[in-house]
Protein backbone atom coordinates (compact mmCIF):
# COMPACT_ATOMS: atom_id res chain seq x y z
CA UNK A 1 0.00 0.00 0.00
CA UNK A 2 3.04 2.05 0.49
CA UNK A 3 2.85 2.91 -3.48
CA UNK A 4 -0.85 3.77 -3.10
CA UNK A 5 -0.85 6.10 -0.42
CA UNK A 6 -3.17 8.84 -2.43
CA UNK A 7 -5.99 6.39 -2.77
CA UNK A 8 -7.88 6.69 0.38
CA UNK A 9 -11.60 6.64 1.04
CA UNK A 10 -11.73 10.44 1.27
CA UNK A 11 -10.01 11.40 -2.70
CA UNK A 12 -13.13 12.73 -3.47
CA UNK A 13 -11.93 15.19 -0.73
CA UNK A 14 -9.09 15.34 -2.05
CA UNK A 15 -8.11 13.58 1.65
CA UNK A 16 -8.97 16.18 3.69
CA UNK A 17 -12.52 15.54 4.49
CA UNK A 18 -12.64 18.14 7.20
CA UNK A 19 -12.15 21.00 4.76
CA UNK A 20 -14.13 19.48 1.69
CA UNK A 21 -16.94 18.35 0.25
CA UNK A 22 -18.77 16.76 -2.91
CA UNK A 23 -22.23 17.87 -2.05
CA UNK A 24 -23.53 17.87 -5.47
CA UNK A 25 -21.42 15.02 -6.49
CA UNK A 26 -19.78 16.49 -9.26
CA UNK A 27 -16.89 14.27 -8.68
CA UNK A 28 -13.68 16.05 -9.62
CA UNK A 29 -11.58 12.93 -10.05
CA UNK A 30 -13.95 11.68 -12.66
CA UNK A 31 -12.21 11.72 -16.72
CA UNK A 32 -12.66 15.06 -17.96
CA UNK A 33 -14.01 13.71 -21.13
CA UNK A 34 -16.55 11.39 -21.12
CA UNK A 35 -19.30 9.82 -23.29
CA UNK A 36 -22.72 9.36 -22.73
CA UNK A 37 -23.70 6.45 -20.39
CA UNK A 38 -20.01 6.00 -19.61
CA UNK A 39 -19.70 4.43 -16.29
CA UNK A 40 -16.54 5.19 -13.38
CA UNK A 41 -15.97 4.18 -9.95
CA UNK A 42 -13.77 6.32 -7.67
CA UNK A 43 -10.92 5.36 -5.38
CA UNK A 44 -13.89 5.29 -2.66
CA UNK A 45 -16.53 3.41 -4.54
CA UNK A 46 -18.78 6.02 -5.60
CA UNK A 47 -20.05 5.52 -8.79
CA UNK A 48 -20.78 7.71 -11.52
CA UNK A 49 -22.86 7.74 -14.69
CA UNK A 50 -21.89 10.64 -17.73
CA UNK A 51 -24.86 12.18 -18.86
CA UNK A 52 -25.67 14.93 -20.96
CA UNK A 53 -21.96 16.76 -20.56
CA UNK A 54 -21.56 16.01 -16.70
CA UNK A 55 -21.08 13.12 -14.56
CA UNK A 56 -23.83 12.61 -12.13
CA UNK A 57 -23.58 10.42 -9.06
CA UNK A 58 -25.82 7.34 -9.14
CA UNK A 59 -27.27 5.66 -5.89
CA UNK A 60 -28.45 8.27 -3.39
CA UNK A 61 -29.49 12.56 -3.98
CA UNK A 62 -26.53 14.27 -3.19
CA UNK A 63 -28.53 17.08 -2.91
CA UNK A 64 -29.78 15.45 0.34
CA UNK A 65 -26.66 15.98 2.29
CA UNK A 66 -26.64 19.01 4.73
CA UNK A 67 -22.96 20.28 4.47
CA UNK A 68 -21.82 23.17 6.67
CA UNK A 69 -18.25 24.06 6.77
CA UNK A 70 -16.53 22.15 10.01
CA UNK A 71 -15.03 24.58 12.28
CA UNK A 72 -14.42 22.43 15.82
CA UNK A 73 -11.36 22.40 16.96
CA UNK A 74 -10.95 18.42 16.18
CA UNK A 75 -11.58 19.19 12.31
CA UNK A 76 -9.55 22.35 12.19
CA UNK A 77 -6.59 19.95 13.97
CA UNK A 78 -7.60 16.90 11.04
CA UNK A 79 -7.59 19.59 8.12
CA UNK A 80 -4.05 21.19 8.87
CA UNK A 81 -2.67 17.42 9.22
CA UNK A 82 -3.91 16.61 5.80
CA UNK A 83 -2.75 19.86 4.62
CA UNK A 84 0.78 19.61 5.95
CA UNK A 85 0.85 15.84 4.02
CA UNK A 86 -0.66 17.49 1.27
CA UNK A 87 2.41 19.60 1.18
CA UNK A 88 4.62 17.10 1.49
CA UNK A 89 3.24 14.83 -1.37
CA UNK A 90 3.16 18.29 -3.30
CA UNK A 91 6.93 19.27 -2.54
CA UNK A 92 7.56 15.94 -4.17
CA UNK A 93 5.91 16.76 -7.31
CA UNK A 94 7.50 19.87 -6.97
CA UNK A 95 11.31 18.04 -7.23
CA UNK A 96 9.79 16.11 -9.95
CA UNK A 97 8.53 19.41 -12.20
CA UNK A 98 11.82 20.99 -11.80
CA UNK A 99 13.72 18.04 -12.73
CA UNK A 100 11.19 18.04 -15.95
CA UNK A 101 11.75 21.38 -16.79
CA UNK A 102 15.67 20.62 -16.60
CA UNK A 103 15.45 17.69 -18.81
CA UNK A 104 12.13 18.24 -21.66
CA UNK A 105 12.47 21.13 -23.95
CA UNK A 106 8.93 22.47 -24.55
CA UNK A 107 6.36 21.26 -25.76
CA UNK A 108 7.14 18.00 -23.34
CA UNK A 109 6.59 20.04 -20.56
CA UNK A 110 3.44 20.99 -20.26
CA UNK A 111 2.71 17.79 -21.24
CA UNK A 112 4.25 16.82 -18.27
CA UNK A 113 2.19 19.11 -16.07
CA UNK A 114 -0.80 18.20 -18.03
CA UNK A 115 0.07 14.64 -16.84
CA UNK A 116 0.70 15.25 -13.56
CA UNK A 117 -1.05 18.34 -12.40
CA UNK A 118 -4.63 17.73 -13.96
CA UNK A 119 -5.26 14.40 -14.85
CA UNK A 120 -3.40 13.16 -12.07
CA UNK A 121 -4.15 13.13 -8.21
CA UNK A 122 -2.67 16.58 -8.02
CA UNK A 123 -5.12 18.37 -10.02
CA UNK A 124 -7.02 17.96 -6.97
CA UNK A 125 -4.74 20.34 -4.89
CA UNK A 126 -5.43 23.67 -7.29
CA UNK A 127 -6.23 25.65 -3.97
CA UNK A 128 -3.03 24.52 -1.83
CA UNK A 129 -0.15 27.12 -1.89
CA UNK A 130 2.48 24.49 -3.46
CA UNK A 131 0.31 23.56 -6.09
CA UNK A 132 -0.47 27.53 -6.92
CA UNK A 133 3.28 27.67 -6.94
CA UNK A 134 3.49 25.14 -9.10
CA UNK A 135 1.29 27.11 -11.33
CA UNK A 136 3.15 30.10 -11.33
CA UNK A 137 6.10 28.00 -12.23
CA UNK A 138 4.08 26.39 -15.70
CA UNK A 139 2.77 29.44 -16.38
CA UNK A 140 0.48 27.37 -19.10
CA UNK A 141 -3.08 28.69 -19.39
CA UNK A 142 -4.82 25.56 -16.96
CA UNK A 143 -8.08 23.63 -18.69
CA UNK A 144 -10.26 23.28 -15.86
CA UNK A 145 -13.30 23.69 -16.07
CA UNK A 146 -14.71 22.07 -12.54
CA UNK A 147 -17.15 23.13 -10.41
CA UNK A 148 -15.70 22.24 -6.36
CA UNK A 149 -17.33 22.55 -3.38
CA UNK A 150 -15.24 24.47 -0.64
CA UNK A 151 -15.94 25.07 2.41
CA UNK A 152 -19.41 24.78 1.98
CA UNK A 153 -19.86 27.23 -0.78
CA UNK A 154 -19.33 26.59 -4.58
CA UNK A 155 -16.51 27.62 -6.48
CA UNK A 156 -15.73 27.82 -9.88
CA UNK A 157 -12.45 27.02 -11.27
CA UNK A 158 -12.33 28.28 -15.60
CA UNK A 159 -14.92 29.54 -17.01
CA UNK A 160 -17.49 26.84 -17.32
CA UNK A 161 -21.14 28.00 -17.03
CA UNK A 162 -24.33 26.38 -18.14
CA UNK A 163 -24.27 25.74 -21.54
CA UNK A 164 -27.62 26.05 -22.99
CA UNK A 165 -26.68 23.37 -25.58
CA UNK A 166 -25.29 20.92 -23.37
CA UNK A 167 -27.38 18.89 -20.01
CA UNK A 168 -27.44 20.88 -17.59
CA UNK A 169 -28.84 20.08 -13.80
CA UNK A 170 -31.86 22.66 -13.04
CA UNK A 171 -33.48 23.33 -9.68
CA UNK A 172 -37.29 24.62 -9.09
CA UNK A 173 -39.90 25.51 -6.58
CA UNK A 174 -42.77 23.42 -6.30
CA UNK A 175 -46.05 23.42 -4.26
CA UNK A 176 -47.15 20.25 -2.12
CA UNK A 177 -49.95 19.91 -5.51
CA UNK A 178 -47.26 19.71 -7.88
CA UNK A 179 -45.14 17.48 -6.45
CA UNK A 180 -47.47 14.68 -5.64
CA UNK A 181 -48.46 15.32 -9.29
CA UNK A 182 -45.11 14.95 -10.35
CA UNK A 183 -44.71 11.95 -8.30
CA UNK A 184 -47.65 10.60 -9.93
CA UNK A 185 -47.50 11.60 -13.48
CA UNK A 186 -43.88 13.35 -13.99
CA UNK A 187 -43.37 16.91 -14.58
CA UNK A 188 -45.91 18.21 -17.31
CA UNK A 189 -47.37 21.52 -18.26
CA UNK A 190 -51.41 21.50 -18.30
CA UNK A 191 -52.11 25.23 -18.77
CA UNK A 192 -56.02 26.08 -17.62
CA UNK A 193 -55.78 26.24 -13.40
CA UNK A 194 -52.84 24.39 -13.61
CA UNK A 195 -50.75 27.63 -15.01
CA UNK A 196 -48.04 27.59 -17.43
CA UNK A 197 -49.30 25.86 -21.26
CA UNK A 198 -46.11 26.48 -22.98
CA UNK A 199 -43.91 24.83 -20.72
CA UNK A 200 -42.07 24.74 -17.34
CA UNK A 201 -39.42 27.78 -15.56
CA UNK A 202 -36.53 26.20 -13.98
CA UNK A 203 -33.56 28.01 -11.86
CA UNK A 204 -30.04 27.55 -12.58
CA UNK A 205 -29.05 27.46 -9.31
CA UNK A 206 -30.55 26.02 -5.81
CA UNK A 207 -30.70 29.44 -4.51
CA UNK A 208 -32.36 30.91 -6.97
CA UNK A 209 -35.20 28.01 -6.78
CA UNK A 210 -35.19 29.12 -2.97
CA UNK A 211 -35.66 32.86 -3.72
CA UNK A 212 -38.40 32.04 -6.23
CA UNK A 213 -39.60 28.97 -3.70
CA UNK A 214 -40.19 32.42 -1.26
CA UNK A 215 -41.70 34.52 -3.48
CA UNK A 216 -44.47 31.88 -4.45
CA UNK A 217 -45.44 31.87 -0.78
CA UNK A 218 -45.41 35.87 -0.41
CA UNK A 219 -47.80 35.52 -3.90
CA UNK A 220 -50.46 32.60 -2.68
CA UNK A 221 -49.23 31.37 0.77
CA UNK A 222 -48.45 28.09 -0.29
CA UNK A 223 -45.33 26.74 0.96
CA UNK A 224 -42.56 25.08 -1.84
CA UNK A 225 -39.91 22.07 -2.19
CA UNK A 226 -37.40 22.12 -3.83
CA UNK A 227 -36.74 19.66 -6.65
CA UNK A 228 -33.56 19.27 -8.57
CA UNK A 229 -33.63 18.27 -12.01
CA UNK A 230 -31.48 16.41 -14.72
CA UNK A 231 -32.25 18.21 -18.15
CA UNK A 232 -30.49 16.07 -21.11
CA UNK A 233 -28.84 17.90 -23.60
CA UNK A 234 -31.82 17.11 -26.31
CA UNK A 235 -34.10 19.11 -23.87
CA UNK A 236 -31.80 22.03 -23.29
CA UNK A 237 -31.20 22.62 -26.88
CA UNK A 238 -35.11 23.17 -27.36
CA UNK A 239 -34.93 25.40 -23.68
CA UNK A 240 -34.93 29.11 -23.81
CA UNK A 241 -32.66 31.04 -21.03
CA UNK A 242 -33.80 35.06 -20.19
CA UNK A 243 -33.28 36.54 -16.75
CA UNK A 244 -36.26 37.36 -14.49
CA UNK A 245 -35.83 39.75 -11.38
CA UNK A 246 -31.85 39.54 -11.61
CA UNK A 247 -32.24 35.36 -11.63
CA UNK A 248 -31.30 33.86 -14.57
CA UNK A 249 -34.51 31.22 -15.70
CA UNK A 250 -34.62 28.33 -18.10
CA UNK A 251 -37.95 27.44 -19.89
CA UNK A 252 -38.06 23.79 -20.86
CA UNK A 253 -41.05 23.25 -23.20
CA UNK A 254 -44.03 21.34 -22.43
CA UNK A 255 -42.06 18.11 -25.23
CA UNK A 256 -39.46 18.11 -23.54
CA UNK A 257 -40.38 17.86 -19.95
CA UNK A 258 -40.93 13.83 -20.14
CA UNK A 259 -37.13 13.59 -20.57
CA UNK A 260 -36.62 14.97 -17.41
CA UNK A 261 -35.21 13.39 -13.96
CA UNK A 262 -36.43 14.93 -10.96
CA UNK A 263 -35.08 14.69 -7.53
CA UNK A 264 -37.35 16.25 -4.88
CA UNK A 265 -34.51 17.65 -1.84
CA UNK A 266 -34.95 17.05 1.61
CA UNK A 267 -35.41 20.75 2.59
CA UNK A 268 -38.61 21.81 4.84
CA UNK A 269 -40.87 23.84 2.89
CA UNK A 270 -39.85 26.76 2.39
CA UNK A 271 -42.00 29.54 3.71
CA UNK B 1 -47.25 43.97 -2.33
CA UNK B 2 -47.46 46.24 -5.47
CA UNK B 3 -50.76 46.21 -7.31
CA UNK B 4 -52.56 48.14 -9.99
CA UNK B 5 -55.89 47.88 -12.43
CA UNK B 6 -54.78 47.11 -15.55
CA UNK B 7 -56.09 46.05 -19.00
CA UNK B 8 -55.06 43.55 -21.02
CA UNK B 9 -55.14 40.88 -24.13
CA UNK B 10 -54.50 37.67 -24.04
CA UNK B 11 -53.14 36.56 -27.64
CA UNK B 12 -54.86 33.84 -29.48
CA UNK B 13 -53.12 32.18 -32.71
CA UNK B 14 -50.20 29.65 -33.06
CA UNK B 15 -47.62 29.90 -30.62
CA UNK B 16 -50.12 31.56 -27.90
CA UNK B 17 -52.06 29.71 -25.31
CA UNK B 18 -54.92 27.43 -26.02
CA UNK B 19 -56.33 27.29 -22.61
CA UNK B 20 -57.87 30.35 -20.11
CA UNK B 21 -56.03 31.37 -17.39
CA UNK B 22 -57.36 31.64 -14.20
CA UNK B 23 -57.10 34.16 -10.82
CA UNK B 24 -53.77 33.60 -9.70
CA UNK B 25 -52.21 32.79 -12.95
CA UNK B 26 -47.91 33.56 -12.81
CA UNK B 27 -46.31 34.75 -15.76
CA UNK B 28 -43.39 37.04 -16.33
CA UNK B 29 -44.00 40.55 -17.02
CA UNK B 30 -42.43 42.98 -19.18
CA UNK B 31 -42.30 46.86 -18.68
CA UNK B 32 -38.68 47.17 -19.36
CA UNK B 33 -37.77 45.65 -22.97
CA UNK B 34 -35.17 42.83 -22.24
CA UNK B 35 -36.14 42.98 -18.16
CA UNK B 36 -38.64 40.56 -17.17
CA UNK B 37 -40.11 40.70 -13.62
CA UNK B 38 -42.22 38.08 -11.70
CA UNK B 39 -45.99 38.80 -10.79
CA UNK B 40 -49.67 37.74 -10.85
CA UNK B 41 -53.02 37.87 -12.59
CA UNK B 42 -55.61 38.44 -10.18
CA UNK B 43 -59.41 38.45 -11.99
CA UNK B 44 -62.00 40.21 -9.38
CA UNK B 45 -65.24 39.40 -11.46
CA UNK B 46 -64.47 36.14 -13.42
CA UNK B 47 -62.94 32.80 -12.82
CA UNK B 48 -60.96 32.48 -15.93
CA UNK B 49 -59.73 34.58 -18.84
CA UNK B 50 -59.82 32.80 -22.46
CA UNK B 51 -57.70 33.25 -25.59
CA UNK B 52 -58.42 36.03 -27.93
CA UNK B 53 -60.47 37.68 -24.72
CA UNK B 54 -59.75 41.59 -23.38
CA UNK B 55 -60.49 42.91 -19.91
CA UNK B 56 -59.71 44.72 -16.67
CA UNK B 57 -57.29 42.78 -14.43
CA UNK B 58 -55.61 43.56 -10.86
CA UNK B 59 -51.80 42.75 -11.22
CA UNK B 60 -49.56 42.22 -8.01
CA UNK B 61 -45.91 42.33 -8.10
CA UNK B 62 -43.29 41.96 -5.39
CA UNK B 63 -40.42 44.45 -5.99
CA UNK B 64 -40.56 47.77 -7.95
CA UNK B 65 -37.13 47.02 -9.53
CA UNK B 66 -38.31 46.08 -13.03
CA UNK B 67 -41.08 48.12 -13.19
CA UNK B 68 -39.91 50.89 -14.95
CA UNK B 69 -42.22 54.26 -13.88
CA UNK B 70 -45.57 52.17 -13.65
CA UNK B 71 -48.49 54.94 -13.72
CA UNK B 72 -51.23 54.73 -15.66
CA UNK B 73 -50.55 54.40 -19.00
CA UNK B 74 -47.76 52.15 -18.45
CA UNK B 75 -47.67 49.64 -21.17
CA UNK B 76 -46.16 45.60 -20.40
CA UNK B 77 -46.24 42.21 -22.29
CA UNK B 78 -46.08 39.19 -20.45
CA UNK B 79 -44.64 35.98 -21.19
CA UNK B 80 -44.29 32.09 -19.94
CA UNK B 81 -41.20 31.53 -22.02
CA UNK B 82 -39.74 33.07 -25.01
CA UNK B 83 -43.24 33.94 -27.07
CA UNK B 84 -45.34 37.23 -25.98
CA UNK B 85 -48.83 35.86 -24.53
CA UNK B 86 -50.41 39.01 -24.79
CA UNK B 87 -50.27 42.59 -23.54
CA UNK B 88 -51.68 45.55 -21.22
CA UNK B 89 -51.60 49.00 -20.12
CA UNK B 90 -51.80 49.69 -16.51
CA UNK B 91 -54.97 51.99 -15.90
CA UNK B 92 -54.25 53.16 -11.82
CA UNK B 93 -51.71 52.01 -9.34
CA UNK B 94 -53.37 50.78 -6.41
CA UNK B 95 -50.63 50.03 -3.90
CA UNK B 96 -47.15 50.71 -4.50
CA UNK B 97 -45.75 49.18 -1.16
Amino acid sequence: MEQFYDLTPYNFGFNDPAYWSDTFGNCPKCPKDGTDGQEFTTDDGTQYLFEGDDWVRQGGDAGEVVVTPNSSSEAQAASTAAQARLGDWLASDLNNLAWAFKNYPEPHQQAFIQDRFLEGRSRAFMDHPVTQAAITIATAPLPVGNIFKYGGKIIRFGTKAIDLKRGATLYRAVSKAELDDIARWGLRSRGGQYGYESGKLFATSLDDAATFGRNNFRFDGTPNFLIKVRAPRSAMKQAFTFGADGMNAVSIPSNQLRNLTVSPLNFSPIR
Amino acid sequence: MIKARAYIRLYDGEKKRKTPFFSGYRPTFEFIPGMRTDGAIGLPDKESFAPGESGEVILSFLNSRYLGDFSSGSRFKFYEAEESLGEGEIIEVLDRD
